[in-house]
């Protein structure tokens, strides 16, 4: 009963938001988690539930393996937008759920913060888990990687469903051993690409095998800690791989897996993973390949993933990085791209983006190709100015605006070509300041 | 040109926080001075470094489980250690590094790691993991002299008694311990300290 009443009160507030024309974000589920923890509970799902959980490519897979779904025909419920913890999720079941909370939907799809696995997937059901990788992050939030990691895999070792995960990240294969009488543990990898490297050329985790803490060897890396590793003492790292995605091509941005070409509009390696993943997901449910490949074919997100943009006719990519690898991957698309080109890096450093921002300094500006300026604003834009001019970049091709709208016209005197980096609280104002 | 030959101490375990910036810095402002830099590293598996070769020997900051596994391998050098103390090789450490130096760490599920025994301070865990100092922290430094100030940010589970030489006075955050007064170990060439990305201004 008392479910049914916080419902009923959730609905109500929802219809006043919308009335007010507001979406509310996560507000339903922080008052409803509140009044009821267990609320996770009292939900029924006649509808298969997938989760996707990584510090990077949350939303990107997430939206991909939705859009995917979607273009097959199916209704399917998902936390698009990204509030990715408890009360984001329980929000958007919320705005989906009759009063004795049926959940009608073929599919839900949803993005989930690492640490929150385990909490809402005690008492909801889950049946396929994709794990992408897992990196240093926000370490005043999150305490170290090994304490996340240790959480899911826990939770894992009691869990009997699908799980896709990243063989290529020594801190995601892992998890593949926490309940050996799993037989629904599917793997995928990518096939060594052209900007592999045989050392790490970006900082990185996992270093030591998880099992027998031997040094893990590596025929190469792809980026950051992800590529192709061995235990040379216990041979972790030896798995059999369900989906590998091979004939990687970033300036035609394609690639292969089970020998069909899938087309696609972004040029990272970081998202050939990603899509991989969507791929294994979409295969086990039975989703044709020619629908995957249309997806696929389609799929962008025009909310600063490697979005491509023109800022009065100038081209602009806009790129999220909230930690080392995702600034990391981000200087990498532009290093590979020759043309000559600015950056704007936008450094908040706001409760959701952690205080701390040592992480900058595991960033790897050294040998920018073809940067003629660089331009920084957010809270710490001083900061990440020094950091740049310590890699050797010149100090007056560096201006720091703490004003963001300062920044952007500043930016915008040229017509070169732009790139821009931002962080979690930075992004949307930053997107904003363009008018997108 | 001058030369400052840098020793850096596991450059891929201790590397957590970003502490590599120090190196860059260093790096950075060494040239600006007309002085060449000649880093070289020193990893698990490398030949042993002669400690005494070198002006400068930083380390930095790692993760729990890394750290134990380095302390067995660093402990190999401790009478090497403490005679290029004794040389006054000077030696930067930070976080994890300032704890190897000391007698012992005993982490968070009570497991003691020794430490190099180079000076008698030790560190512990408190028994929960989420009680952490966490924070931007500002302290008071007298370097060559002169007060100044130092502003980094620390993020440490361990808690360090038994200091009597404090690299710094704790104007805002927390020190070597929760509420401490005193932050870090300085004598004479050895700065060991928590703060990560520590800046003087």
């Amino acid at each position: 009963m008392k479910n049914f009443f916080i419902i009923l009160i959730m609905k109500i507030l929802h219809l006043i938001l919308k009335i007010c024309g507001k979406n509310g974000g996560n507000f339903l589920g922080k008052i409803a988690y509140k009044w009821n923890p267990n609320i996770f509970k009292y939900f029924k799902v006649n509808a298969p539930v997938i989760a996707v959980t990584a510090t990077n490519g949350k939303t990107m897979t997430n939206n991909a393996i939705g859009y995917v779904l979607k273009t097959a025909g199916k209704k399917v419920l998902s936390n698009q937008e990204g509030n990715n913890m408890e009360t984001g999720i329980l929000s958007t079941i919320l705005k989906n759920c009759t009063l004795t909370g049926k959940i009608k939907a073929d599919f839900l799809v949803f993005e989930v913060d690492e640490g929150y696995v385990p909490v809402i997937f005690k008492d909801f059901p889950l049946n396929t888990l994709v794990v992408l990788d897992f990196f240093r992050d926000q370490l005043d939030r999150n305490g170290e990687v090994e304490t996340l990691i240790l959480k899911i895999n826990e939770f894992l070792k009691t869990y009997n469903n699908n799980l896709i995960l990243n063989a290529d990240d020594p801190n995601v294969a892992r998890l593949g051993k926490a309940n050996p009488d799993n037989k629904n543990v599917y793997y995928f990898s990518v096939e060594k690409y052209k900007y592999a490297t045989t050392k790490q050329k970006e900082a990185g985790e996992g270093k030591f095998c998880p099992f027998c803490k031997t040094k893990l060897e590596y025929e190469y890396y792809q980026y950051s800690h992800i590529g192709k590793f061995r235990c040379p003492n216990c041979n972790y790292g030896d798995n059999e791989i369900y989906k590998l995605a091979t004939e990687v091509d970033l300036s035609n941005r394609s690639f292969k897996v089970d020998d069909i070409t899938y087309k696609i509009r972004f040029n990272s390696i970081y998202n050939i993973y990603n899509l991989t993943a969507v791929i294994a997901c979409a295969s086990l449910y039975k989703i044709d390949t020619k629908i995957i490949k249309e997806a696929l074919s389609k799929f962008v997100l025009n909310n600063g993933r490697l979005e491509e943009v023109k800022i009065n006719g100038v081209p602009t990519i806009i790129n999220l990085a909230k930690n080392p690898t995702g600034s990391n991957v981000s200087l990498r698309i532009l290093n590979e791209d020759d043309e000559e080109k600015e950056l704007l890096f936008v450094l908040n450093d706001n409760l959701a983006d952690g205080h701390d921002v040592s992480w900058i300094w595991d960033i790897n500006f050294d040998n920018l190709n073809n940067v003629t300026r660089i331009v920084t604003s957010g809270t710490r834009a001083y900061d990440i100015a020094i950091r740049i001019k310590t890699s050797g970049f010149d100090a007056n091709k560096i201006e720091p605006y703490l004003s963001l709208s300062e920044a952007v016209e500043n930016l915008y005197k040229t017509d070169t070509k732009k790139y821009i980096i931002a962080n979690y609280t930075a992004l949307q104002p930053t997107r904003k300041e363009l008018k997108l | 040109m001058k030369e400052l030959q840098i020793l850096y101490l596991y450059p891929d375990i201790l590397e957590l926080y970003g502490d590599y910036g120090n190196i860059q810095v260093l790096k950075y402002r060494l040239e600006k001075r007309g002085i060449k830099a000649i880093i070289t590293p020193y990893t698990i598996g490398d030949n042993a470094p002669n400690f005494k070769d070198f002006d400068i020997v930083f380390a930095g900051g790692g993760a729990d489980q890394e750290q134990s596994i380095l302390a067995k391998d660093l402990i190999k050098y401790k009478d090497n250690i403490k005679e290029a103390i004794e040389n006054k090789v000077f030696f930067l450490l930070i976080c994890g590094a300032y704890q190897l130096f000391g007698k012992y760490y005993k982490d968070v599920d009570g497991n003691i790691i020794d430490g190099l025994d180079v000076f008698p301070y030790y560190t512990e865990a408190i028994n929960d993991r989420k009680k952490r100092c966490i924070g931007n922290i500002i302290i008071d430094v007298t370097l060559n002299g002169n007060k100044t100030k130092v502003i980094g940010f620390e993020n440490h589970g361990g808690q360090t008694f038994d200091i009597n030489t404090p690299f710094g006075e704790v104007l805002f955050g927390n020190g070597n311990k929760f509420g401490d007064t005193n932050e870090g170990f300085f004598l004479e060439n050895v700065i060991a300290t928590y703060l990560h990305r520590a800046s003087s201004f």
